[in-house]
């Protein structure tokens, strides 16, 4: 049959000579109109014919269930047309019943009807008293379910002769047809007779006998089942019969059975043919087979899966390692390696860059074998940092569900659908409402310090002993020293100096590892100590830059520590440090081209601290560089789109630059550009600072608060503070409460003071003045300041090193206390308030009496 | 293969193993094993695509492996199905009495002795039948595995005709068909032949399903090339098995008897198929219902006279035949010489009329009377359907006569031997009906009637044919040849095996290869007539129609009535095969349409109007210059004489031209 998809396939087109015939389906059964004619088959697109496939004929299109026969048109007009005429010139030459007989087939074969009773009719009066040539005929007519005139013919050829065994049934079917059973029996005598079998189809007597049995007359068919089984003995193991004969003696009592012991055969099962079984009895048999096969199958396939299952053996060692299963050899592993295994209780022994022994369990569910994917992972010495991502696809998905599992030297996940590899950007979901999830398990490589704070929030002392581990085995990973520096809290300080300083005497000087562990120091309040062991370093080295800037770092004198610096930079002129140090002083100092010319040279020379940027980038938006600012970040952002500190950047350049309503389209545009499973965080909180920097605190409150994430209560708390009359709110937050950050307490101290709620601003000051005490030195210089009883001096306020905007923000804090000194206060702040990023605006509120914030 | 090829396949195999036995036998059991081997390649085909399948389950990821997994159990299924198949073979449910224990004592003592002088083992079952033949069968309780059980089948009709020593004879010539001393290769082709029979008969019907269709080809290729050298081997193997078995027979019970029994079943076989069995069945004529007591008219008739002339025919057959490549039995003539008869004794033997004293009937001892009429009454009973039948029939011919006697215009009852009527299709019908009810004795006069009538009658001829060859006349040759030569579609093949038959049997070889190779001509060219017929293509060569005027005038007359009918082209396909059975192709064309342009829809009206209504003596193709058949209509039309309307001078010769204008051909 024709069939198109989506439109495209072979279809029927036209209807010529067109025959209809009332009969049933040789298919479905039904009777119906069926229908014959001439058609082409096309090659169809979008149901347009395009290619012809050539002339069909359609034989006998049922109505219902549209299955019909198909033959080539002029082959079947050939076959017709000569088949038909060469029997009908044979019956005119012979005349014979036969002839005719053979000439009427083949007419109704090819549906010439009208022909056919024509035909018929000749046949009849040529032949009046032929009684076969009538049942013959008759017969014809049953094959192509003309009943009306079969039943005609076989009542013609009985009446010619009584005893035309084919009349005798033809009109007995047909009685049986209509209920007339007993004269249907006495019309099927002769089949009854002994040897009937050997002479006669017996078809008819065994539909007599289930006729009687379905009229309830149960001693005829049986008696009628004696006879079949006489001359049919091989019935007695078929099926129908059996349940034919059962049911008669069951209703007629009868004690006995005539039916012989049921053969048992395989054949049987599967051929219904002479088959001593039912149909249901062979559907079952069939369906116990198909489900036994279905059990054996899925039990091999269970057992093989147990057997061979894979354990992934990630070595982020750095050195190969050898892995040991059990009693079996050992394996190399480099990087990354596919060990097999069955499920079970195994013992691995790891031997190379980790010494390792343990057991390990490899089990999964029964049904889980089939509908899951486990994964093994060896970890060896708990090196590898993996990350568990649990992703939702859908038109609108969830964001995605993390977990990084570190330290853990043999890890199992229950499934996972990709497993090392990357999963697809995108997947077919049913429909708008559905989803699809699937688990993701990757090692992350260059991430410690995310995997250390996502750690961190549920366990801590794993995170710290992971990122100590790590430092360890890798000491110049800056960011996350500074991460686990952050983390600390003040018990936790000693397991830090020890860290730092088992690396003091590492050689080259890591400056950066030496100034994490002065800033320690400081807070502890060790430095004095500190000073002898950097003196005790510099006997053994006098000459080292590293060490004689280090040293001169920590030295309570201004007029030491540049002598340190001079003496640092003469021993290595292209040390970077004393450089950066020089440019940072002039910067706290506010000479901005001081600070740029030497930020900019300690640069060149190799030093990428994160800290010059930011110094850099205030140091030109001091310069009145903004605009060409813009243009430089935009650049950047073209090449590196995704770049975090660019866009921040990006905007507070905007901001400067009196561009700040076009920053909402830029923030747009970049986080278009990030990637779907960090944007709704990372853009939440590029859309919370940009908000902030175009100087729309509100918005930038509600951008921080939409985000459930740790750095982002910083924000609101500077936004609210520049937010008029909404510094309680800050004030009254439990997370901001919680906030250990001392210059966002200070800004929430600065919007209480201009919000008039004083008991609440001095509060929030003493907070920041415990806080800042708690901190290094210059904190604590800070601090002192800031609970000065009288105007600090200008001097006083220039030794005190602070990042510009820390500085501004204690120039007006100073202003608010000291209203004297307001005006020089106010001055000051305003040349430090140059950078857009908090806590400009509740600084620029402050100078500015109490300006009407933009936007809502 | 036809049957020269296998004729020639047969001489073959025969030259390479004569007097080579066991090379025969261990090349029979190499094509045996080749038989079995592709059975079970076929089964290992598909338990091997289903252990693939399931192996691609278990290693395939979910849920691929499940889909592999119902496809393998879709495999699996279908192949156990097929296994079924082949391991099942319909054992024909056995015929006869069985001999119950106690009963017939010196039968069964008779049949110990032999077990034990021949050495093997006892059968499972005696049963005493009504056939004239003695016999071994198996019937495997395994199907294909084989663990048979064996079944010895003695007739009745034989033990009436033999004595007891005969009978000893033959029954360790069946012995020795069981014995150990036989190889079991006989026993193995047996059931791969009931098992390919079986497969052969599947085959037949059309498959559903290009897979099965395929499958359907694949086999029969095989067994069509692979059937006939292994039955060449087993028949040439089963003519050894005989002379074995003679060889084993003789030993134990003598030549001389071995021999006699032989020959004995050589007079009597065509007395029952000639002269016994068509008597008895005659009396359905008069009677209504069968005879009671067959066996007793059958061990009276033993003792009649018969008729001297008929037995030597009968005896002159026997002796006159040799053994052929293509029996699995040899002929009496080589099974005597091979049992150290000399020729002329051989020939010197004569019609064994009398019945045999002592008859081996006597060895059912007291048991025979009940044994005869049960085994009577049983003959009763299954003939019955079949005897009433034939009364039937007999009866209906009779009143039919009855009622052309009271026709008006007949003065006097026809006898059957002088019909009156010249509609040699009711003689035909009634020559037909009196030879099935009455033999072909009494149907002569009628066949003879219709030859003189219409000497051509391809039936009656063979009929005729047939019954003057079995009486040893001469003009039965010649008309079955003239009915072969004939190549007439129906009757060809029968004419050809009467022939065949009837030259085996009188040891003609050379005229039996003629008739087998006029079969072999005739039925290659039936396949390629119905080739040639079933289609008319552009490219056939066309002949002019060749008829008369007035063979034509029903044609145009009815061409006249309609008005639609522009010009009619008549003209004949030049055939190859049965040129007597004529094919016309006439094309017909509607008036055209205005500027000359042919009405294509007007063309198949008037097709379809004509089609049921032309009558030409052959087969018609009516097709129109336009649609599917344009191109074979045009050259019709274009053929020199081909047009037949209109008829009026003039116009005639004017159509080619009008039909070249508006048909051009280059």
């Amino acid at each position: 049959m024709p069939t198109t998809v989506n439109g495209i396939g072979t279809h029927y087109y036209g209807k010529r000579n067109l025959s209809t015939r009332t009969a049933p389906c040789h298919s479905c059964g039904r009777v119906g109109a069926l229908q014959s004619y001439d058609t082409r088959l096309w090659f169809v697109v979008i149901f347009i014919p395009v290619i012809p496939l050539g002339r069909k004929r359609i034989i006998d299109l049922c109505p219902s269930c549209q299955r019909h026969m198909v033959a080539d048109a002029a082959k079947y007009e050939q076959a017709r047309q000569l088949q038909t005429s060469g029997s009908l010139e044979r019956f005119r030459r012979e005349g014979t019943p036969e002839s005719a007989l053979t000439a009427h087939a083949q007419l109704l074969a090819f549906h010439e009807h009208e022909q056919a009773a024509e035909l018929r009719a000749q046949a009849l009066e040529k032949f009046p008293e032929d009684a076969q040539l009538r049942a013959s005929l008759a017969d014809h007519m049953r094959h192509v379910s003309s009943f009306e005139e079969m039943a005609k013919l076989h009542e013609e050829a009985l009446a010619l002769d009584p005893d035309l065994p084919d009349a005798r049934v033809g009109v007995a079917t047909w009685k049986m047809a209509h209920g007339e059973l007993d004269e249907a029996r006495t019309l099927l005598d002769v089949l009854e007779e002994p040897g009937a079998g050997h002479q006669y189809n017996l078809a008819p007597l065994y539909s007599l006998a289930q006729a009687y049995g379905k009229a309830g007359r149960h001693e005829e068919a049986l008696e009628l089942s004696r006879v079949l089984l006489r001359e049919a003995p091989d019935l007695g193991n078929d099926h129908d019969f059996r349940a034919l004969v059962a049911k008669a003696e069951r209703s007629a009592g009868t004690a006995d059975s005539i039916l012989p012991a049921r053969k048992h055969s395989l054949r049987g099962l599967f051929f219904s043919e002479g088959s001593p079984y039912s149909k249901g009895q062979r559907t079952l048999a069939i369906l116990a087979a198909a489900i036994a096969l279905a059990a054996l199958g899925l039990t091999i396939s269970n057992e093989y899966i147990r057997r061979h299952r894979t354990i992934r053996v990630v070595n982020a060692t750095g050195a190969p390692i050898q892995v040991k299963f059990d009693d079996g050899p050992a394996v190399t592993v480099d990087e990354m390696g596919a060990l097999p295994a069955s499920e079970g209780h195994h013992r691995v022994q790891i031997t190379g860059a980790v010494q390792d022994s343990r057991e390990v369990d490899l089990s999964s569910g029964y049904l889980q074998r089939w509908t899951s994917s486990p994964l093994w992972v060896l970890n060896p010495g708990g090196e590898a940092v993996l990350q568990e991502i649990t992703l939702h696809y859908a038109k609108n998905p969830r964001p995605s569900e993390n977990r990084v599992i570190i330290g853990d030297p043999f890890v199992g996940f229950p499934h996972v659908d990709y497993a090392f590899r990357e999963p697809p950007n995108q997947i077919n979901v049913d429909s708008r409402t559905s989803e699809v999830t699937k688990v993701v398990v990757k090692r992350i490589e260059g991430h410690d310090l995310s995997a250390f704070e996502s750690i961190l929030q549920t366990d801590r002392a794993r995170a710290l002993d992971f990122a100590e581990r790590r430092l360890k085995s890798h000491p110049q990973d800056d960011n996350l020293l500074n991460g686990y520096l952050r983390a600390l809290g003040a018990a936790e300080r000693p397991r830090a100096e020890a860290l730092l300083r088992s690396g003091l005497e590492r050689r080259p000087v890591d400056v950066r590892w030496h100034r994490a562990y002065q800033g320690l120091m400081e807070h502890s309040g060790g430095v004095d100590r500190m000073i002898s062991e950097y003196d005790a370093m510099l006997a053994k080295e006098p000459t080292s830059a590293a060490l004689l800037y280090l040293r001169g770092r920590i030295d309570p004198s201004d007029e030491r520590r540049e002598d340190f610096f001079r003496r640092s930079s003469e021993a290595d002129p292209n040390f970077p440090w004393p450089i950066m140090a020089a440019g940072l002083k002039a910067m706290n100092e506010g000479k901005w081209n001081d600070a740029l010319r030497d930020l900019e040279k300690a640069r060149s020379l190799g030093l990428s601290d994160p800290q010059i940027a930011m110094a850099v980038h205030v140091a030109r938006l001091g310069l009145g560089q903004a605009a060409q600012m813009v243009t430089d970040y935009r650049n950047r952002l073209a090449s590196q789109p995704t770049d975090v500190a660019a866009s921040t950047f990006l905007f507070d350049a905007m901001a400067a630059a009196g561009q700040a309503d076009q920053i909402e389209a830029a923030r747009a545009s970049w986080e278009m550009r990030l990637p779907e499973q960090v944007r709704p965080i990372v853009g939440g909180i590029g859309r919370a600072f940009s908000f902030y920097q175009a100087g729309k605190p509100d918005l930038a409150a509600s951008a921080a608060r939409s985000i459930p994430f740790a750095g982002v209560p910083l924000v609101l708390a500077q936004a609210l503070a520049a937010f008029p009359g909404h510094a309680k709110e800050a004030a009254d937050d439990p997370v901001i409460q919680k906030l250990e950050d001392d210059w966002t307490i200070g800004a929430v101290a600065l919007g209480l003071m201009l919000d008039g709620k004083k008991d609440e601003a001095d509060a929030w000051r003493k907070k920041l003045i415990q806080t800042l005490q708690a901190g290094g030195q210059e904190d604590r210089s800070a601090a002192k300041l800031v609970e000065a009883e009288k105007p600090p001096t200008q001097e006083e306020i220039d030794r005190v090193f602070l990042r510009p905007g820390e500085k501004a923000l204690l120039y007006t804090l100073l202003a608010e206390r000291f209203p004297e000194k307001k005006a020089e206060y106010h001055d000051e702040a305003r040349k430090f308030n140059v950078s857009r990023l908090p806590p400009y605006l509740v600084v620029a509120r402050a100078l500015e009496g109490d300006p009407k914030p933009e936007g809502k | 293969m036809t049957r020269g090829e296998f004729h020639g396949l047969l001489t073959r195999v025969e030259a390479k193993y004569r007097g080579r036995p066991e090379a025969l036998e261990r090349s029979t059991t190499r094509w045996v094993r080749l038989g079995q081997a592709g059975v079970a390649l076929w089964l290992l085909f598909l338990y091997g695509i289903a252990g693939l399948v399931f192996l691609g389950s278990v290693l395939a990821e979910p849920p691929g492996g499940l889909i592999f997994l119902g496809i393998g159990i879709a495999v699996t299924l279908y192949a156990i199905a097929q296994t079924a198949l082949f391991l099942h073979i319909d054992s024909p449910r056995p015929d006869g009495r069985e001999l119950r224990p106690g009963e017939a004592p010196e039968l069964v003592a008779l049949l110990d002795d032999l077990r034990r002088t021949i050495g093997c083992r006892p059968f499972d079952e005696v049963r005493i039948s009504l056939d004239f033949n003695a016999g071994v069968s198996e019937v495997p309780r395994l199907g294909i595995f084989g663990w048979s059980r064996t079944l010895l089948e003695v007739g009745l009709p034989l033990l009436a005709v033999v004595t007891p020593d005969e009978l000893r004879a033959i029954l360790a010539h069946e012995f020795a068909h069981m014995s150990a001393r036989h190889g079991r290769g006989g026993l193995r082709i047996h059931r791969l032949l009931r098992m390919w029979s079986s497969l052969f008969a599947r085959l037949q019907k059309p498959g559903a399903g290009s897979f099965r269709r395929g499958a359907h080809w694949v086999a029969l290729k095989f067994v069509g090339w692979y059937w006939p050298r292994l039955q060449a081997r087993s028949l040439a193997l089963s003519r050894h098995h005989e002379f074995h078995a003679d060889r084993v027979a003789a030993d134990v019970a003598g030549a001389p008897a071995m021999v006699s029994a032989l020959w004995r079943l050589e007079c009597r076989n065509p007395w029952f198929a000639d002269r016994f069995w068509p008597d008895v069945r005659k009396g359905a004529v008069e009677a209504p219902e069968p005879p009671s007591d067959v066996l007793d008219r059958l061990r009276n008739a033993l003792s009649d006279s018969h008729d001297p002339a008929e037995a030597a025919r009968w005896v002159e057959r026997a002796l006159g035949r040799r053994t052929s490549h293509d029996e699995t039995h040899p002929a009496f003539f080589d099974r005597a010489r091979s049992l150290g008869f000399s020729e002329s004794e051989v020939m010197g033997l004569g019609f064994l009329a009398d019945p045999p004293r002592p008859e081996a009937l006597s060895l059912l001892g007291v048991d025979l009377e009940p044994i005869l009429r049960e085994q009577s009454g049983r003959w009763r009973d299954v003939e019955r359907a079949s005897w009433r039948e034939r009364n039937r029939r007999a009866a209906a011919e009779a009143r039919r006569k009855a009622k052309a006697v009271r026709a008006p215009g007949s003065t006097e009852s026809p006898a059957p031997e002088a019909p009156q009527t010249e509609d040699v299709a009711a003689l035909w019908a009634s020559a037909r009906e009196l030879a099935d009810l009455r033999g072909l004795d009494e149907a002569e006069p009628l066949l003879r009637s219709i030859l003189e009538t219409s000497p051509g009658h391809a039936g009656a001829s063979v009929l005729l044919g047939h019954h003057r060859l079995g009486l040893g006349d001469p003009e039965g040759e010649r008309l079955l040849w003239a009915v072969a030569d004939s190549g007439d579609e129906q009757w060809t093949p029968s004419a050809c095996q009467a022939l065949e038959i009837h030259y085996r049997a009188s040891g003609r070889t050379d005229r039996q290869k003629e008739a087998r190779d006029r079969l072999d001509r005739h039925e290659a060219e039936i396949e390629k007539a119905q080739a040639e017929r079933s289609a008319i293509a552009p490219g056939d060569p066309l002949l002019p129609h060749g008829l008369t005027d007035g063979e034509l005038e029903p044609l145009r007359a009815l061409l006249n009535s309609r008005r639609d009918c522009g010009g009619a082209w008549l003209a004949r396909k030049d055939v190859r095969y049965f040129p007597d059975r004529r094919l016309y192709l006439l094309t017909v064309r509607a008036p055209l349409k205005r500027w000359g342009f042919a009405d294509s829809e007007a063309n198949s009206a008037l097709v379809r109007a004509l089609i049921p209504k032309v009558q030409l003596p052959g087969q018609v193709m009516v097709m129109a210059p336009s649609g599917t058949f344009g191109r074979i209509a045009k050259r019709v039309i274009a053929l020199p004489g081909s047009a037949i309307f209109p008829r009026e001078p003039g116009a005639a010769s004017e159509a080619p031209a009008e039909a070249d204008r508006a048909f051009p051909i280059s």
